[in-house]
């Protein structure tokens, strides 16, 4: 969706479609959401189911963004959302009840079960955290991962290119930088890709925004052997984002 | 040792590839279970650490038994993912799936498979399935826990899994074989006492990171110790570079030059004066002339030795036996 985050992360995948796990992580200063909303609309282009489990932020919120950028998600075939904001939706109430995060899974499970190149995006995690215990919330996202990396890949379009290529089912994940540095690290080497945007490390400025820093935990599988990672000064517009790179550590 | 695999669709290639493990494994005649932990030291290095303990594995002989416990990924996906860099050896290994269905949140799947461990709590458990995997597979063999850091976070117990596997397998009967443990880490996802408890159980600790400043590619560097039982620590260093195939998922680590003590130099000694634009080559004659220069601070050792001597000339002045005026105040 965002061309530049897009060359960024063209080289994600593997050769064993395992199901690739993204972590998005944030600041106060830095909102790194921009990628959450790049993944879904990116996915909902190439035609790949995608499940929003919005702890966060409304509905009404992701169908602007998607507006502006070009998408009705209310119309699309391939979206749906799991809100656990409000009580007005019978299937979207149960994480006030819920008893244990299995049931949360168990739903996830049966709505993609044997579907092809599907994608999970939680928004955020930290609500999780805060309802229940670590270990329950570690639980969750371990067989969130398990999920993913068990549904076979999809042969789909990918980015602005009308190349067809193997897609692999992804799990896109934010989570804000509030939590106890255990629990970020833990979860950080659980993900194949990390994402973390930042606030400037010399001060506001009115040209960049951000930096977004990118590491890679996983051994790149495309054919020019590059690793993905680095770091990138961002720039958010109307309905783009724009990156540079300035540092490839 | 020299560890062989098959790239796809290309002849066999030979990478050689040692480390001092390799060689204190073969010449411990002990037959004693050996605890190895090999420690990932930041999250830039996972993908380098976990190329390390494939090697490590690819260089065990074809008659040795291993047993993968899987703790962070799926065992089909692990398989996949080290079929590239191990070829057929991967067939050698039995992966147990430590980690899909860690508690149980799938038990009443249809097809449940032998290979997924579903109760990641039942220590006990799991010990009984290693030593029963141990009594079956008497010949030389190695356990993998790939990564203990995610056992040690759902044990309340500092490394509470790995003593009772090492104690268990060392109450196994064995006089001709042994059976050794490689406990796979990252140190960050370990607290303090967590991660010195490990290292205190260990026989051999390998620390991966990596090596910046050697050449502008970053090389993979171990530290390595030793733990004898006499008490005494061998402590090395090596590094290690990865191959530049186009193709990175079957590139291997290529030693460059291990030494005892002290950190190897990878490749050629580059010439700093190569590229300048004056001349600080002196020419045969130009060094000859410089040699033969007798510097100022040397000229004493041409000097003919004298018999040296302090002349002291009294003053009259001197005031030695003065008596001082003030004493009568």
């Amino acid at each position: 969706m965002f061309a530049d985050l897009h060359k960024i992360l063209v080289d994600s995948t593997d050769k064993n479609l395992r199901g690739l796990f993204v972590l998005v992580t944030d600041t106060i200063l830095a909102d790194g959401s921009f990628v959450l909303h790049h993944y879904i609309h990116s996915n909902l282009r190439a035609e790949k189911k995608t499940i929003l489990i919005s702890l966060d932020q409304t509905p009404f919120h992701y169908n602007s963004v998607g507006k502006k950028l070009g998408f009705n998600l209310a119309d699309s075939n391939y979206f749906s959302i799991i809100n656990g904001l409000t009580n007005n939706d019978p299937v979207c109430t149960y994480i006030r009840i819920l008893i244990h995060l299995r049931s949360l899974y168990v739903q996830l499970k049966e709505k993609i079960d044997q579907e092809k190149g599907v994608n999970i995006v939680l928004d955020n995690v930290n609500i999780l955290y805060h309802m229940y215990t670590r270990e329950e919330t570690d639980m969750f996202i371990q067989y969130c991962t398990s999920l993913i990396r068990s549904q076979p890949s999809v042969r789909m379009t990918i980015g602005e290119s009308n190349e067809m290529k193997e897609s692999e089912s992804t799990l896109v994940m934010l989570m804000h930088e509030e939590e106890e540095e255990e629990t970020m690290r833990s979860i950080a080497y659980s993900a194949d890709l990390i994402l973390s945007a930042e606030q400037l490390e010399t001060g506001y400025s009115k040209e960049v925004d951000g930096q977004l820093t990118v590491i890679s935990t996983r051994e790149p599988g495309s054919q020019r052997g590059k690793s993905v990672g680095g770091r990138y000064h961002y720039k958010m517009n109307e309905n783009n984002v724009q990156l540079s790179s300035y540092n490839s550590g | 040792m020299t560890s062989s695999f098959v790239r796809r669709g290309q002849a066999t290639k030979n990478v050689k590839f040692s480390h001092p493990v390799f060689d204190w494994c073969k010449k411990d005649k002990s037959n004693e279970s050996r605890l190895i932990s090999i420690q990932n030291g930041h999250l830039r290095t996972v993908v380098e650490a976990k190329i390390l303990l494939e090697e490590f594995l690819n260089g065990l002989s074809n008659s040795t038994s291993i047993l993968y416990l899987s703790l962070e990924d799926s065992a089909a996906a692990k398989k996949a993912a080290m079929s590239a860099r191990l070829g057929q050896k991967t067939n050698q290994i039995i992966f147990l799936d430590c980690w899909s269905d860690a508690y149980g949140w799938n038990a009443e799947d249809q097809n449940p498979s032998e290979e997924i461990w579903r109760d990641i709590n039942d220590t006990a458990g799991l010990v009984s399935y290693i030593t029963e995997w141990r009594k079956k597979h008497p010949q030389d063999a190695f356990i993998v826990l790939d990564h203990i850091s995610r056992l040690h976070h759902h044990s309340p117990a500092d490394g509470g899994l790995l003593p009772l596997i090492l104690q268990s397998l060392r109450q196994e009967v064995s006089s001709t074989h042994a059976c050794h443990v490689i406990a796979f880490s990252h140190t960050e996802l370990l607290s303090a006492s967590a991660a010195s408890a490990l290292e205190y159980i260990s026989d051999a600790i390998v620390r991966v990171s990596l090596d910046t400043t050697t050449t502008s590619q970053p090389l993979v560097k171990t530290e390595t110790v030793l733990r004898r039982r006499s008490g005494k620590s061998q402590v090395s260093q090596e590094l290690y570079k990865r191959t530049t195939d186009n193709v990175r998922r079957l590139v291997d680590f290529e030693l460059t030059k291990a030494s005892s003590g002290e950190p190897a130099k990878a490749g050629k000694q580059s010439d700093p004066t190569a590229n300048l634009t004056f001349n600080l080559k002196l020419t045969d004659e130009e060094n000859k002339a410089r040699e033969s220069v007798v510097l100022p601070y040397r000229h004493h050792l041409n000097a003919k030795e004298e018999k040296k001597s302090v002349i002291y000339l009294d003053d009259d002045d001197d005031a030695f036996n003065d008596e001082d005026d003030d004493l009568d105040i």
